[in-house]
């Protein structure tokens, strides 16, 4: 057994790697040889194969593994970062201890059926985010962040959401949460496109620019009767307005790219090059020239900027809010998609789609609908 | 549709254990390659995201009786799990707890059974329940 094989390594986040060596060789070996792949450690990989994870010392020989076969690789968790539960929690009942006002109680009440659980779902599909390239695209990949806000989204008065953005307490909460490492650091984890984007990322959410924006209350105003204007045209009712934008798969998505409308054209750039002074820029691009305007017809409603980016900070935010306030009442269920779409993720599977993973952003994206979520995923734009 | 016989079935499920089809949170082969009667499988589960078994790997043995896939496979934890339809002393997933062993069918696979079981680290009754240490064993 001296013929190098070739063994196909399938990493949890959709990575595959062919890795050629020869049987005789250590697992240790052969995690060095995947190492040179892919960006995980050789010592926080580990393999699974046939129902066993294998042990560095020995050969893969001893696991009879063969050309063709398959091993799963998981990267383990890193001492540093903080689990994922764990830093969760933290985010959400930190803050709640400091606010007790309406900005975050309201939402609560609002929040309590939804599944909201503001870094949970870190992989979320984003439309925009395919649209922008490079750096702008990661900051669209926030977002994402929001997880289950589609369906809080849904039962949030956008009254409430008014009177929680006026609140002062609310902009100082949410800086004195961008100013916390921890928070951030959870943040950057869950997100791999913010991760990809490196140090930069946390500068610019420190940045006293961004502050400044997300302590402006008209700002976020604006913001958000745009994003629910979206919202609304998209049609998307289940999801309701706010979410309508950010998670679910937005039919009008792909015009303003269509188009090159200023806006939207503008924003990208920028952080790109000079991160710190994205939140100016996105601020800069209100004046507007809304293409949704069009289609909705939303007639007196004022018209924000199209700015991608704002719309979902704002949403951002309200997830935020939303996980002070859950923060506040224990024993709120957090409802994880996996869990939520349960009965759409076996059909798939039974159709075929095995990758969960994909399924669930794909499910995502269609809101749950699983004829939705076939077409997205034959469409390859999952 | 013809029955298909046991030992064809356990190696279309043996190949597709080996070949890694599915979507990489659950993985299984048999514990003894060269066990023509295919009876003893070792299956691991990687806990769903957003929850306490984030990052965990869970190992379990499964054996497959000479009725099989009449009828269900006896399956139990090697890792300790605490979970609703598992046995806290030796492991043992009770087939009365878990719907698809309980139900089971015979176009029910391995697979089947440990992604039902990974559903069940998520499900509500038991997103909560305080787990053991990573990798203590039954």
């Amino acid at each position: 057994m001296s013929e190098p094989i070739s063994i196909n390594v399938k990493a949890s986040n959709d990575q595959k790697y062919v890795i050629s060596i020869k049987t005789t060789e250590t697992v240790l070996d052969f995690k060095r040889l995947i190492a040179e792949k892919c960006d995980t450690p050789a010592d926080r990989m580990r393999l699974i194969y046939s129902g066993r994870v294998l042990k560095d010392a020995d050969t893969l020989d001893s696991y009879k593994i063969a050309e063709g076969h398959t091993v799963h690789m998981v990267r383990g968790a890193a001492p540093a970062t903080p689990a994922a539960a764990g830093s969760t929690a933290a985010a959400s009942t930190t803050p709640a201890a400091a606010t007790t006002t309406p900005a975050a109680t309201t939402p609560a009440t609002g929040a309590t059926t939804a599944p909201a659980d503001p870094f949970g779902t870190g992989a979320l599909p984003n439309p925009w985010a395919n649209m922008m390239g490079g750096g702008m695209g990661g900051m669209g990949g926030m977002g994402g962040m929001g997880g289950g806000m589609g369906g809080m989204g849904g039962n949030m008065d956008p009254a409430m959401m008014n009177a929680m953005m006026q609140d002062p307490n609310f902009a100082q909460y949410m800086s004195s949460m961008l100013q916390n490492p921890q928070v951030l650091d959870s943040m950057i984890a869950m997100n791999p496109t913010l991760a990809a984007m490196g140090p930069e990322v946390r500068q610019m959410l420190q940045s006293p620019q961004f502050q400044q924006m997300i302590a402006n209350p008209e700002m976020l105003r604006q913001v958000a009767q745009m994003s629910s204007q979206m919202g609304g045209m998209g049609g998307m009712g289940g999801t309701g307005a706010y979410g309508g934008a950010g998670n679910m798969y937005n039919p009008w998505g792909s015009t303003p790219a269509v188009t090159g409308t200023p806006a939207t054209t503008a924003t990208p750039t920028i952080p790109a090059t000079a991160p710190g002074s994205t939140p100016t820029s996105g601020a800069a691009a209100t004046p507007a020239f809304n293409p949704f305007a069009t289609f909705g017809g939303a007639p007196g409603a004022p018209a924000g900027g199209v700015n991608p980016m704002a719309s979902y900070w704002a949403q951002q935010m309200a997830a935020m809010g939303a996980g002070a306030g859950i923060g506040a009442t224990p024993a709120q269920p957090t409802q994880p998609p996996e869990e939520r779409f349960q009965v759409q993720l076996q059909q798939l599977n039974e159709m075929g789609f095995w990758d969960a993973a994909k399924n669930i952003r794909a499910l995502l994206a269609a809101g749950g609908n699983v004829n939705g979520a076939i077409e997205m995923l034959f469409s390859g734009s999952i | 549709m013809a029955k298909i016989p046991r030992n064809f079935k356990l190696l279309e499920e043996l190949e597709k254990g080996e070949k890694g089809l599915g979507d990489g949170s659950c993985s299984y082969g048999l514990a003894d390659s060269d066990d023509i009667t295919m009876s003893n499988w070792n299956g691991t589960i990687i806990g769903i995201n957003n929850s306490v078994h984030e990052n965990r790997i869970y190992s379990l043995k499964i054996h497959c009786g000479e009725h099989y896939p009449d009828v269900p496979p006896t399956v139990f934890f090697l890792s300790r799990i605490n979970l609703s339809c598992v046995n806290q002393t030796n492991g043992h997933v009770d087939p009365s707890k878990l719907s698809c062993l309980l139900n089971w069918k015979r176009n029910y696979s391995l697979e089947t059974i440990l992604m039902e079981l990974r559903r069940e680290m998520g499900a509500s009754h038991n997103r909560k329940l305080p787990q053991p240490q990573e990798g203590s064993m039954f």
